[in-house]
């Protein structure tokens, strides 16, 4: 029961966070408490030139990391190639069993355990319609790996990486969203409750001007050509609340 | 359009229901090798497809078509969960009459993916559409640990009851789905923003009383 209770707060921290970085310090304290030492969340694809909605949150060694990138092992790494060949998590140490690897392959393995890495366990997160992914957790040094927590490693990998793709969603289309700086808001909410430039400007101790500038930058950045347009757009976005303008 | 195909409606809904056997076996029993029965038919039946089932369905309405299904089971009594999986349970397994058991979830075997994909969505907006009709508090299932984020992609609120364990070596698990109003919002805003459950019989039957007595 202490596992399952530990994993069941887990998900719920995990679903309540905002961002990946949430997300990733969430995983990475739960990752420990699996008997692991570090994670990586990530859908398989170029990592030096990643698609926009590419999710790759983790913990690695950056050590290990800077040796990944600077000779591009991502590609041909086997943990990676065998997540192709099976649906189930399977041990690191048996990822010849699923692969046969090439001198390359051998080569990644061999420099992994010369940067300090051990045993570890992968769970492979097929979705149709989405890049291929998996959630690895890894060991550093030679403990061997907590076969005992691999259920609920399969878990966090599923939870995870969905509250991953959520969080994704979510900051693109706030990305998207264009942003208002504090004296635009100002100047807005000011004229949307019924003020005249020159009255916002005395409010706000500014030039009548400088509160047309102000509003003109404001609806140059939303593409919309009156107050009403912007005022919409800004509710709608929550830049603004209903509450600042009643 | 999906459709509750219940005791009453059975009989509008035979040759769905035959489709649905049929496509049952096809998957189940013949793709993916689960050990199953079938009748001399052809038709994949087990001991829970008994007048208590209900079950939900995807319906070509031009054609007449099976596109998917599933089975829900009332949890008040025996049910898979309660019968063949109650050691995938930490918690109680959560029954009542607020709670049903998915299960026997398929899709036609010859659809093409994307496609696939939207009759999966149909039947989850179904799904949390009936749940708050009928006000349900949660669905349960059992699910192949690989399938969960197929799964959980929909937007749903899923809880895990237990651990995930192996049997026959793939990783199975029991699931609740809490039923919500925000759960339908997170759905509809995936995929599509209209309803896309028909009007179970007796909910056609009070709206019909309610046009006569306006007219009246």
């Amino acid at each position: 029961m202490g596992l399952f209770s530990d994993l069941q707060e887990y998900l719920e921290v995990a679903r309540r966070t905002r961002t990946s970085d949430d997300l990733k310090s969430a995983t990475a304290a739960f990752v420990c408490v699996l008997g692991f030492d570090y994670f990586g969340l990530l859908h398989h694809v170029d990592f030096l030139k990643p698609p926009e909605s590419a999710i790759r949150i983790g913990n690695y060694p950056s050590a290990w990391r800077e040796i990944m990138e600077e000779r591009q092992y991502f590609g041909d790494d086997p943990i990676l190639t065998a997540c192709q060949k099976t649906v189930s998590g399977f041990q690191w140490r048996n990822v010849a069993s699923l692969v046969e690897m090439t001198p390359r392959q051998r080569e990644i393995r061999g420099a992994g355990a010369e940067a300090g890495l051990g045993d570890g366990y992968t769970v492979p997160l097929h979705l149709p319609g989405d890049f291929e992914a998996s959630c690895s957790f890894g060991l550093i040094g030679s403990r061997p790996a907590p076969i005992e927590t691999f259920p609920a490693a399969q878990y966090v990998a599923c939870f995870a990486f969905e509250q991953a793709r959520r969080l994704m969603s979510l900051e693109r289309t706030q990305g998207r969203a264009p942003r208002l700086t504090q004296r635009q808001l100002d100047c807005l909410v000011l004229s949307a409750r019924g003020k005249s430039a020159s009255v916002a400007a005395e409010l706000l101790g500014i030039s009548s001007d400088t509160v047309y500038e102000h509003l003109a930058e404001a609806k140059r950045r939303y593409g919309v050509a009156t107050i009403q347009q912007l005022t919409v757009r800004a509710l709608h976005d929550s830049q603004i609340a209903f509450a600042d303008l009643l | 359009m999906v459709f509750i195909v219940d005791s009453r409606s059975r009989r509008r809904f035979q040759d769905a229901i035959e489709q649905m056997h049929q496509t049952r076996r096809k998957v189940f029993v013949e793709r993916l090798n689960w050990k199953l029965r079938v009748d001399e038919a052809g038709r994949e039946i087990d001991e829970f497809d008994t007048a208590d089932a209900d079950y939900m369905m995807d319906i070509d309405p031009d054609s007449g078509r099976l596109l998917g299904s599933l089975r829900l089971l009332p949890t008040d009594r025996a049910h898979l969960l309660s019968v063949h999986f109650a050691d995938l349970c930490e918690t109680t397994i959560p029954r009542g009459e607020d709670v049903r058991e998915i299960s026997r979830l398929v899709t036609a075997p010859d659809l093409p993916r994307d496609r696939c994909m939207r009759v999966r969505h149909r039947l989850a907006s179904a799904l949390m559409e009936y749940g708050l009709m009928i006000g349900l508090r949660s669905y349960t299932l059992v699910t192949h640990t690989s399938w969960l984020p197929t799964l959980l992609c929909v937007g749903w609120t899923c809880h895990p009851l237990g651990l995930p364990r192996d049997r026959d070596q793939q990783s199975i698990g029991a699931m609740a789905i809490e039923v919500s109003q925000a759960g339908l919002t997170a759905l509809r805003s995936f995929g599509g923003r209209y309803p896309v459950l028909s009007a179970p019989p007796r909910i056609v039957q009070l709206q019909t009383k309610k046009e006569v007595s306006y007219g009246l």
